[in-house]
């Protein structure tokens, strides 16, 4: 049998990670250590079925290239009232910061904001080949990390402004910097995550998520239970926390 | 799609993987896409059979990058292209001996051939149910950490984990019960081809 030191080595010795007297001294005792020869071409074996496997994984993540998979049918009309709340709040906050009055507990959906709201892990590097891009990226992830949420969103916006593009990545870091700030931006903040959920990525679920937060922070009800309830349904990211949401805002 | 890309950006891209190469792949797959499926329909493809070789041509073109078999020594449309024009070839190829296997009707050699083509697909689909029985989780950290070459912190955003050490021991475990899997079952490994 082999002991936890060797186990973690096989994956090391498989990727050619393995040097010097590691190396040797793994390769001598492969010479006659039946059990870690099995171990190895168990190991071996175990991985190229995952990349066959991983074939067919990544040719059914080609098909969402082609077209919106049958979920996004559900997510659409609700993204079109999205954008729509969204375009209205923000509209009425920059024509003169008019505070809006919420008929329904905002006082409570606030405090469930407070109870579920912790700001988003830091994002990681992203390669650009504009140098100014990647300095604006690397300044905002910084800021973001060292939770100067108000100056990361400043970044992500101007990154945003100078790659002219439709980062999904970008936009959901400045949402999230947005509702983490000491003053959050709850609407602009609506209009940042919408953008990630317009086309298929891997941060759609978060998006939804924050959106469904944000409008807690605004005291909007009945949007906010609309989106936990499809967290619900669709058993994704957050799905227990937006039961629980459901349950104390009902 | 409004973000553009050179072909070194998307073999970088693609190279350092994780959570930011699904734009290059994207961008990748809807930018190249025209060219293949025309060339497969004017060379007796049918539009499935079309998307079915681009996807795979780019499956393959993938697995260059990653191994640092095609470094960006042509155009990347040119090089993708090529691969599908081989892999569509071999397919025709495998076609036209079918059917003068057909015509010259031997019943048992029909029977063969039509039954490889079975056999792919369903070998296809033994490998996905025995990951699907894994459950969702050992699925994507498996698939995730040894095709994709995630890095557990990545794997750790990507699937919010509560941190790195949470994604080791997962994998770890789901390493664990497919080992256990192929263990009970030794013939699971027929189904992996050379």
């Amino acid at each position: 049998m082999t002991n936890k030191y060797e186990s973690e080595n096989i994956g090391t010795y498989l990727k050619g990670e393995l040097s010097g007297d590691s190396l040797k001294e793994f390769e001598r005792k492969l010479q006659y250590d039946k059990s870690l020869q099995e171990e190895v071409e168990l190991e071996k074996n175990a991985q190229a079925l995952t990349k066959v496997f991983g074939r067919s994984h990544l040719k059914a993540r080609l098909n969402d290239f082609e077209e919106m998979p049958q979920q996004k049918v559900r997510i659409v009309p609700l993204l079109r009232k999205i954008t729509s709340i969204a375009a209205a709040i923000l509209l009425i906050t920059l024509a003169g910061y008019v505070v809006l009055d919420f008929e329904k507990k905002p006082l409570k959906t606030e405090a469930i904001f407070e109870e579920y709201f912790e700001p988003y892990r830091a994002p990681i590097s992203i390669r650009s080949s504009t140098t100014n891009a990647n300095q604006l990226w690397t300044s905002a992830s910084e800021q973001y990390a060292l939770k100067n949420f108000e100056a990361a969103a400043h970044s992500f916006g101007e990154y945003l402004k100078i790659t002219d593009s439709a980062s999904y990545l970008a936009h959901f870091y400045l949402g999230a910097s947005l509702l983490a700030q000491k003053n959050p931006k709850p609407a602009v903040a609506i209009a940042a995550f919408s953008k990630v959920l317009e086309n298929d990525n891997d941060y759609q679920q978060q998006a939804k998520w924050h959106i469904g937060l944000a409008y807690l922070k605004l005291g909007e009800r009945d949007a906010a239970i609309a989106i936990f309830e499809e967290i619900s349904e669709s058993k994704s990211y957050k799905q227990e926390a937006a039961n629980k949401i459901i349950k104390a805002l009902k | 799609m409004t973000q553009k890309y050179s072909d070194i950006e998307i073999i970088e891209g693609i190279k350092t993987g994780g959570i930011q190469e699904e734009r290059f792949l994207k961008f990748l797959y809807q930018k190249n896409k025209t060219a293949v499926i025309d060339l497969i329909l004017k060379n007796k493809g049918s539009l499935e059979e079309a998307k079915d070789v681009y996807q795979d041509a780019i499956v393959a073109l993938y697995e260059n990058i990653k191994a640092s078999k095609y470094r960006g020594e042509s155009a990347i449309g040119s090089y993708l292209y090529s691969i599908a024009r081989f892999i569509w070839l071999n397919r025709l190829k495998r076609k036209s001996i079918e059917q003068k296997v057909l015509d010259i009707q031997r019943p048992t050699e029909v029977q063969m051939s039509h039954l490889n083509k079975i056999l792919e697909k369903e070998q296809e689909q033994k490998i996905i149910a025995i990951f699907q029985s894994l459950g969702e989780q050992c699925k994507e950290v498996l698939v995730y950490s040894i095709y994709y070459e995630y890095s557990m912190k990545e794997i750790f955003e990507k699937m919010d984990y509560k941190n790195e050490q949470v994604v080791r021991n997962k994998k770890s475990k789901c390493m664990k019960q497919l080992k256990k899997m192929i263990e009970l079952q030794p013939e699971i490994l027929k189904l992996l081809k050379s």
